[in-house]
């Protein structure tokens, strides 16, 4: 019985959490500068209604375009079953660390394939832009989360993020650093501020956005979809990095974790849309020196890991 | 201001424009032709605000181009080139500053009947681009339809890398024919057109339509009407300038400076309104003076200008003070001093590039230039240079609408107008949009009909600029770029 | 298992590592602040657990003269010589918010071999934690461009001075917190005037432009 509700919980956080992480955003950004702002499910309307619009696919295209939403949403989804982004998971599976790492570079590395195959200008510029991110932000993600491997002596992150009863203390800034670390990491993974400006209307500043623009109706739908669904699997991950160092101060019970897990997704949320509200977009050759500091917080909870692992 | 023909043979117009343009206050207004027969040259100088108009007849449909000498008179003649049909031998690159699809075949809009002789004359627009060749470069086309509502326009860009190599230009999607159009309506109306040449800065336009048409028939304008008008135009340039800003800020993805400009915005739209009725300006001045008395409004429109200028503070000093903004604006976008004076810059993109021009501190429109402003100067060139002239004027003008509302006189605000214009005179109008120098010219023919109607609109002098401002730039720094100079589309496509 | 001075002399050290990634001067300027109000609350926390002099008055002292009054003239200094980035003389910025790490990592093995420190992180940390801020603080002197920077070094260094002291002596007599306190005080502003005399002689603060002659 346990099981069946766990998995219609993963199944609807899957389904809704996604929507309703972005429409949080967007609404806090919007009443921020005081507007009203779309309503919290427009990400979920707009879903729906893309679904049902017909395509249109630049004849320049071949299949790449088509098979990358496929797997990218396939992967995405499998990813999100993966990943212990949530304080609950139906099944543990074999959920390596380096297995995930590299299912988010599949995923990458399908997108880019995608933005240069109908050959235009704005997607094939996204593409080198985003690949120039990913090489740079990728060893801030490995880092951090090797750094919560090593103290857990194990690479299984189900095993990593599983609370335990009695956590010391001591981990806590392990926890906070990795945490950070991801955090700043996802910012710029996700292409929001201050690298990338999700709302921008101009083609030549794109990073993200410009890889999505040869794409239309269902398959723009599927892809902004995974996008989000991106979004909380990562904002989930360094949200359980917080949650751990909160436990090492005051254990909560395993029952509150479900809670807590989602409202720090939300949580993250809204510091996004506040960071989004005040800052400045970086220059693009600026971008590496703000990705410099969640590699910093990485690298810091590594230290910590092989010091406090030495030590114990 | 009354102005008269000056003859000037072909064979020294290229002298007698380089030595005019040699001296530092004077300046080269525009280079038109009435039919397509002769060449019109408008020059004007600083020092004492005076004019002159060189006519050039032309034997042939094609003449020595004026361009290698003197670098500013590249659009007019390329402008020469797709409206008359006049060649200029010898012009580095005679590209169309008109579209394929707006004027059909060899059309030349502005070219009479008479002069089209041999419609066939051999004239073929030149649409091709530049292109950059070697290993690695590539070009990215944007627009003409662009992902926000504005104007269509097309940049070619050629890059390498992330790097700006070459910024090509092409505009002139939309041929409204507004310069044939103010000759062929009655000239009570042609102020409706000629203020809706470039709608962004309405008042402006008006204004010059109207000192151009007063300057003919030597109309007295009265003192309310002139501090009216002086509103009208500061009024716009506080609106427009923030409302740059606010883009700026939205480009550089600053949201909540761009919410807050934005309101702002609104607010000074809402000045318009109380002094015109119109929260674009339309339709209020005429020639003659005004067409509303805003009598009472005028206490509010007072009380709106303070708020106005105390809530802009915070957004102001926030957006200079981000280290952030800097990293964005500074030397990005850079014009020289020397660049800009060849280009005969005008406006604040000239004033962020060291050029002391100011239209208002010289030629008379409203009450200007007895109350024209401190002029505010940047010499970087840069986009921070360029926003910095923008956010003094800003303030610059907040004070003018105070000083001219404390001042403002009572009386008529409009005279009469004479049944028809004198016949052969040539009326100018010149004044300072929030764009910078804005020119009317107006020709009568010997009925006192307009035969011919020019517009120079600031942004003919300064779209160049922007094509060299934004090479050797990062790409996503280009809209940066683009939004520091604030260009019009429409001004530059009549 | 690390107590709160221990953490919060970390935390400081992390923001000192923070500091040496910083660009803009006037972000330097708040995370030194930021760092000094962390050392100085190790100061009010060693002074009342061991119930030496009058703890809270000190740290007041401290927080009010280092992690508010230097800032503020400093950003004042800042904003009269109008200077707003200092993109590094020889070490890119990222590269050198990576080298303190690498130091921070150093002066852990320093740190250990310290008397007092056996072996365990815990009991190394608050020494780990001053060597670091001392090394941040070189490194900021030495990979920075502009005057104001190197005092902001200076500062971090003799953040990581006072640091070690306290964790050594677990309190020192309030007679040589005050001195150290106005020295450093003193320090700042000569150093203040001085940048202010560079600006005005040379036109620029960059001090790996200052080997060349200058003509009057």
């Amino acid at each position: 019985m346990s099981t069946i509700l766990l998995w219609l919980l993963t199944f609807s956080c899957l389904l809704f959490l996604p929507s309703l992480t972005i429409g949080i955003i967007r609404k806090t950004k919007a009443r921020l500068q005081n507007r009203v702002g779309a309503p919290l499910w427009q990400h979920l309307f707009d879903t729906i209604k893309l679904l049902r619009k017909s395509e249109t696919v630049s004849e320049n295209s071949s299949w790449i375009l088509r098979v990358n939403t496929v797997i990218n949403i396939s992967i995405m989804i499998t990813l999100a079953f993966l990943t212990p982004w949530l304080s609950f998971k139906p099944a543990t599976s074999a959920d390596d660390l380096f297995l995930l790492i590299y299912l988010f570079a599949a995923i990458r590395f399908f997108a880019i394939l995608s933005s240069l195959d109908p050959g235009s200008a704005f997607g094939a510029f996204g593409a080198s832009r985003e690949a120039t991110l990913s090489v740079l932000v990728e060893p801030a993600i490995i880092l951090a989360l090797s750094a919560v491997a090593l103290s857990a002596h194990t690479s299984n992150l189900s095993l990593v993020f599983a609370l335990t009863a009695n956590t010391p203390i001591s981990q806590a800034p392990l926890w906070l650093l990795a945490g950070a670390g991801l955090f700043l990491s996802s910012l710029v993974e996700l292409s929001r501020m201050p690298v990338d400006d999700p709302t921008t209307h101009l083609e030549l500043t794109m990073v993200h956005e410009a890889m999505m623009l040869e794409n239309s109706g269902p398959n723009l739908a599927l892809l902004e979809f995974s996008s989000a669904l991106r979004l909380v699997v990562l904002y989930g991950l360094s949200g359980q990095c917080f949650l751990h160092a909160l436990h090492c101060i005051w254990p909560f019970a395993s029952a509150a974790g479900i809670l807590l897990s989602i409202s720090i997704i939300f949580a993250l949320a809204v510091v996004t849309s506040l960071i989004e509200t005040v800052s400045v977009r970086l220059k693009w050759t600026r971008a590496p020196e703000f990705v410099a500091y969640g590699l910093t917080m990485s690298l810091l909870a590594l230290l910590v890991a092989l010091v406090t692992g030495v030590s114990s | 201001m009354k102005i008269s023909l000056v003859p000037v043979p072909q064979a020294q117009l290229s002298d007698n424009l380089v030595d005019w343009l040699h001296v530092e206050d004077r300046r080269l207004g525009l280079i038109s032709s009435l039919d397509g027969g002769q060449l019109v040259t408008l020059v004007l100088d600083c020092t004492d605000a005076s004019a002159q108009c060189w006519l050039t007849p032309l034997d042939s449909d094609v003449y020595h181009s004026l361009t290698p000498s003197v670098p500013q008179a590249h659009w007019f003649e390329r402008a020469l080139n797709d409206l008359f049909g006049i060649r200029a031998a010898g012009h580095p690159r005679l590209k169309s500053v008109l579209q394929q699809s707006s004027c059909k075949g060899n059309l030349h809009p502005l070219r009479s009947i008479a002069q089209c002789g041999n419609p066939d004359h051999g004239h073929k627009s030149d649409n091709s681009y530049l292109h950059v060749s070697g290993e690695g470069v590539y070009e990215i086309p944007v627009g003409p339809v662009h992902a926000g509502i504005i104007e269509p326009g097309h940049f070619r860009l050629n890059c390498l890398g992330e790097t700006i190599i070459n910024l090509e230009i092409r505009l002139g999607f939309l041929h409204r024919g507004v310069e044939r159009r103010l000759t062929e309506i009655p000239w009570r109306s042609a102020r409706f057109v000629a203020e809706a040449a470039s709608s962004d800065a309405a008042a402006a336009c008006a204004i010059a339509h109207a000192i151009a048409v007063e300057s003919m028939s030597d109309i007295t304008v009265p003192e309310r009407a002139q501090y009216l008008r002086t509103l009208a135009l500061e009024v716009e340039r506080v609106s427009m300038h923030i409302n740059d800003l606010g883009g700026m800020s939205v480009d550089l993805g600053w949201s909540w400076l761009a919410a807050n400009l934005s309101r702002l915005r609104g607010m000074t739209q809402e000045m318009a309104a109380l002094l015109s009725g119109s929260r674009f300006l339309r339709n209020f001045i005429c020639p003659g003076g005004v067409s509303v008395d805003p009598d009472a409004r005028l206490g509010e429109l007072k009380r709106m200008s303070e708020v106005v200028s105390k809530q802009l503070e915070v957004p102001i000093n926030a957006f200079f003070d981000n280290s952030s903004v800097h990293d964005r604006t500074v030397k990005v976008g850079e014009i020289s001093r020397s660049a800009a004076r060849e280009l005969g810059l005008v406006g604040v993109a000239a004033r962020g590039s060291g050029i002391a021009y100011d239209a208002r501190q010289h030629f008379a429109h409203g009450l200007y230039p007895a109350l024209a402003p401190a002029m505010a100067v940047e010499t970087a060139g840069d986009v921070l240079s360029r926003l910095k002239v923008r956010s003094a004027e800003i303030v610059g003008s907040l004070d003018l609408i105070r000083t001219a509302l404390d001042n403002i006189t009572s009386g008529t605000t409009s005279s009469e107008l004479p049944n028809k214009l004198p016949g052969d005179t040539i009326g100018v109008g010149i004044v300072e949009a929030f764009r910078g120098e804005l020119i009317h010219l107006i020709f009568t023919d010997k009925h006192g009909a307009i035969k011919r109607y020019c517009i120079k609109d600031p942004s003919f002098n300064n779209w160049t600029a922007l094509a060299i401002a934004a090479g050797g730039n990062l790409v996503a720094d280009f809209p940066v770029c683009n939004k520091s100079f604030s260009l019009s589309y429409s001004g530059v496509d009549l | 298992m690390l107590g709160l001075a221990e953490t919060l002399a970390t935390a400081a050290a992390i923001f000192g590592i923070f500091m040496s990634g910083c660009r803009h001067v006037r972000s330097a300027i708040y995370l030194y602040a930021v760092q000094t109000a962390l050392v100085a609350s190790i100061a009010f926390v060693y002074s009342a657990s061991e119930h030496t002099g009058p703890a809270l008055n000190i740290s007041l002292a401290v927080v009010l003269a280092k992690a508010v009054g230097i800032p503020f003239f400093l950003g004042w200094v800042v904003k009269r010589l109008d200077v707003r980035t200092d993109s590094g003389a020889f070490l890119p910025v990222p590269l050198s918010m990576h080298v303190s790490i690498a130091l921070f990592a150093t002066s852990y093995y320093l740190a250990s071999s310290l008397d007092g420190a056996a072996g365990t992180f815990s009991a190394a940390a608050g020494a780990t934690a001053s060597i670091s801020l001392v090394f941040t603080g070189l490194l900021f002197m030495m990979t920075r461009r502009l005057a104001i920077s190197q005092i902001i070094g200076f500062l971090t260094m003799e953040n990581g001075i006072y640091l070690l002291g306290l964790h050594e002596t677990r309190g020192m007599p309030v007679i040589v917190e005050m001195g150290v306190l106005l020295d450093v005080l003193a320090a700042v502003m000569i150093a203040g005037v001085i940048v202010f005399r560079i600006k005005k002689n040379f036109k620029h603060i960059d001090v790996t432009r200052l080997t060349g002659l200058n003509e009057q």
